[in-house]
């Protein structure tokens, strides 16, 4: 997600980093170009808009030469029934006027103005997504739909790959977590969900047992220094099953995993403070998730850093300790790093304070070998 | 609403007018759009076979959706982007009659619009939609398809261009291709239709030879041989107004003017079994009109220079205006 492009017009380059900065969505830009005779000012781009758990493509279209006219959109070319503008429009030529107000009386110098033109654009194209798969003859479907798509921030579209037959795919929010409150001291750059993503194939036949739908837990990127979702396990799908039965245990599942994870933060806390009695205070430490924590360490002459690399389970696994030489340095002048070392001493029912006892006994062995190994590792000069 | 809509399953456009769009949209440095005009004329019914084309269902007849047949003649290339719509693609009637008078044309003759943008994917956007939608809606534009009532939905052909040039300038690609629209209860929709550049050529010959002049001559009153000398006392005869005598002998004045002497009466002799004795005169009169196309010519080199000046200065107005420089 790199700045807007330096070449666009300063009105629209300050609506786009805009729309980049603000937006609780994790809209991209994969493309910005000239439309210009000369091309020296660009003013088109594609963007990515997050929808369903994917990206939909829009070219954005605004003129170089007339940077104060609202832009214009061209959608993808299979959403060609997606008309923000032209849909149901009747009386007067007047396309309907309840979509894209913001469009209505743009401002050029309002540099929100593109965000909430694309958030009002972004409502409107779940809205026709929803519609394309209530449309679709398909009992199972229009059952599911009647029943969870009352929920909120549920998303739908039609998947119609050209070579295999067409699938319906469900983007649902899970467990109604606030992860700003749970984790209050990180500043979330984008609106943090865990998502369950069910594809269902679309059949026409009434008869035969509709098959399985492909579930997998989606989340944020944000969330993976927190939580792994692959790690959880999914609770199997039941011939017969439909969403409504099947959300309830995986969100229940989901959510004695979730405050684990957030309680395991503490955990982790608790053992970073716990190594400065003997190690010193940490050099360097990880003060949200506490995943990462550095110390310095003396042994005669030898100076060395220990990286401790905290796993999200943490009690139940140990970290993983790296050992960095201040004194040696490889052909490259970088730092000699020991290989990473998990195999020492531990149990998860000790207290942190014997959890550090037991690592600083065991590095004061291990650091001799650790400069052995330095020496034998240096490059031989002269 | 829409039963009385003909479909237009044909579109049009002379060579001349496609080249000129085309320049206008390769000099200009930005995206460009404006109106199309021309006529539409029906066309006969299709052999009975059944179409595939799924015309819109009509309770009314199954002839209600008569295909037609959409020529564009002319164009307005707007100054300005968004200058008859609105962001939203809602079409302002006032300007665009105002536009379509400035090209010399009526708001009636309007067949439908043009957007051109470099660089952009060949279908149409959000707002070209709607602005074809609005368009086809507009009340005040009647279409004279073939002496019929004015209808309120109406077709409307768009064409959208594009253009790109590989990096070097080497190779420029010119694009286009013509939609209609087509009314379906969500609104409306464009969809394609192939466009035939009326050209020279033997495959036009048909078209040439059905030709009927369309455009309006300046009305020339009808002047009896030896009118001229009885001007002056035909005033109380025929009771005519000052007014019309006026304005009559300005045109003639204005005639006169461009003969350069070569009246009526000396053409005729040029033509004539006597014609032999006037080959000095008949090398005077080519001889001005080479000199009058020459200063003609030159007349116009001398205006698209100033027009590019000024194309120039606008353009940089425009940038600093818009901060970029």
């Amino acid at each position: 997600m790199a700045a807007a492009d330096p070449s666009l017009p300063p009105q629209i380059a300050a609506q786009l980093n805009y729309l980049l900065s603000h937006s609780p969505l994790p809209f991209k830009v994969d493309q910005i170009w000239s439309g210009c005779k000369n091309g020296r000012f660009s003013d088109r781009f594609s963007l990515l808009v997050p929808f369903c758990l994917d990206f939909v493509k829009w070219d954005v279209i605004y003129n170089a030469l007339f940077p104060a006219a609202a832009p214009d959109f061209v959608f993808a070319p299979d959403d060609d029934g997606f008309r923000p503008l032209g849909g149901g429009g009747k009386g007067g030529g007047a396309p309907a006027e309840n979509s894209s107000s913001s469009l209505c009386d743009w401002n050029c110098r309002d540099p929100a103005r593109l965000l909430a033109v694309v958030h009002e654009l972004r409502d409107s194209y779940a809205q026709y997504q929803k519609k394309r798969v209530e449309e679709l003859d398909d009992a199972r479907l229009k059952f599911e739909i009647s029943t969870i798509l009352s929920r909120e921030g549920i998303e739908v579209c039609v998947v119609s790959p050209p070579d295999r037959p067409a699938e319906v795919k469900f983007a649902v929010p899970l467990l109604d977590l606030d992860f700003d409150k749970l984790v209050r001291e990180y500043p979330w750059k984008h609106q943090q969900k865990i998502f369950l993503q069910v594809v269902y194939p679309v059949s026409r036949s009434y008869s035969s047992i509709p098959s399985a739908p492909r579930i997998k837990l989606v989340s944020t990127s944000d969330l993976k220094a927190l939580f792994s979702i692959e790690d959880v396990k999914l609770p199997p799908w039941l011939d017969g099953m439909c969403m409504a039965e099947y959300l309830p245990t995986v969100e229940d599942n989901l959510k004695v995993q979730v405050v684990e994870a957030v309680a395991s933060i503490g955990q982790r806390r608790r053992f970073i403070e716990a190594l400065s009695p003997l190690f010193g205070r940490p050099l360097e430490a990880d003060p949200v998730f506490c995943r990462k924590a550095t110390v310095l360490a003396i042994s005669g002459v030898f100076t060395f850093l220990i990286h401790f690399s905290i796993p999200i389970q943490f009690p139940k696994q140990q970290p993983i300790l790296t050992l960095q030489s201040s004194q040696h340095f490889n052909s490259q002048g970088t730092p000699i790093l020991s290989p990473p070392i998990n195999d020492y001493p531990w149990s998860p029912r000790w207290d942190p304070a014997k959890m550090v006892e037991r690592i600083f006994d065991f590095l004061v062995d291990e650091c001799l070998n650790f400069k052995k190994y330095c020496n034998d590792a240096i490059p031989q000069q002269q | 609403m829409a039963e009385e809509l003909p479909s237009v399953e044909k579109v049009s456009i002379s060579g001349a007018t496609l080249a000129s769009l085309l320049q206008r949209f390769a000099s200009s440095h930005g995206d460009v759009d404006g109106l199309l005009f021309g006529h539409l004329s029906p066309l006969p019914p299709p052999p009975t076979h059944d179409d595939d084309d799924p015309p819109i269902p009509s309770p009314s007849s199954s002839s209600s959706a008569a295909a037609a047949a959409a020529s564009i003649t002319g164009l307005f290339v707007s100054g300005s982007p968004m200058s008859f719509y609105d962001p939203l693609g809602r079409v302002d009637l006032p300007t665009l009659c105002l536009s379509a008078a400035s090209a010399g044309a009526s708001a009636a003759s309007v067949v439908g619009w043009f957007s051109a943008r470099r660089r952009s994917p060949l279908r149409p956007s959000m707002r070209e939609l709607a602005v074809s939608l609005s368009l086809s809606q507009a009340p005040a534009l009647a279409l004279p398809a073939d002496g019929s009532p004015p209808r309120d939905p109406r077709p409307c052909v768009f064409l959208l261009l594009s253009s790109s040039a590989t990096a070097n300038l080497a190779v420029h690609t010119h694009e286009y291709r013509a939609f209609v629209l087509r009314p379906d209860p969500s609104g409306g929709s464009l969809v394609p239709r192939s466009l035939d550049v009326i050209n020279v050529g033997p495959a036009f010959r048909a078209q040439y030879g059905s030709f009927s002049p369309e455009s309006p001559l300046p009305w020339m009153p009808h002047r009896p041989r030896g009118a001229e000398e009885k001007e002056g006392d035909g005033r109380g005869k025929r009771g005519e107004s000052l007014s019309r005598q006026r304005s009559a002998a300005r045109e003639q004045r204005m005639l006169d003017a461009v003969t350069e002497g070569f009246g009526v009466e000396r053409l005729e002799k040029l033509v004539g079994p006597a014609a032999v004795e006037y080959t000095s005169q008949l090398e005077d009169l080519y001889g001005k009109m080479l000199l009058k196309l020459e200063s003609l010519a030159r007349q116009v080199e001398k205006s698209s220079a100033r027009v590019l000046e000024q194309e120039n200065r606008n353009l940089l107005m425009r940038s600093k205006l818009a901060g970029l420089e």
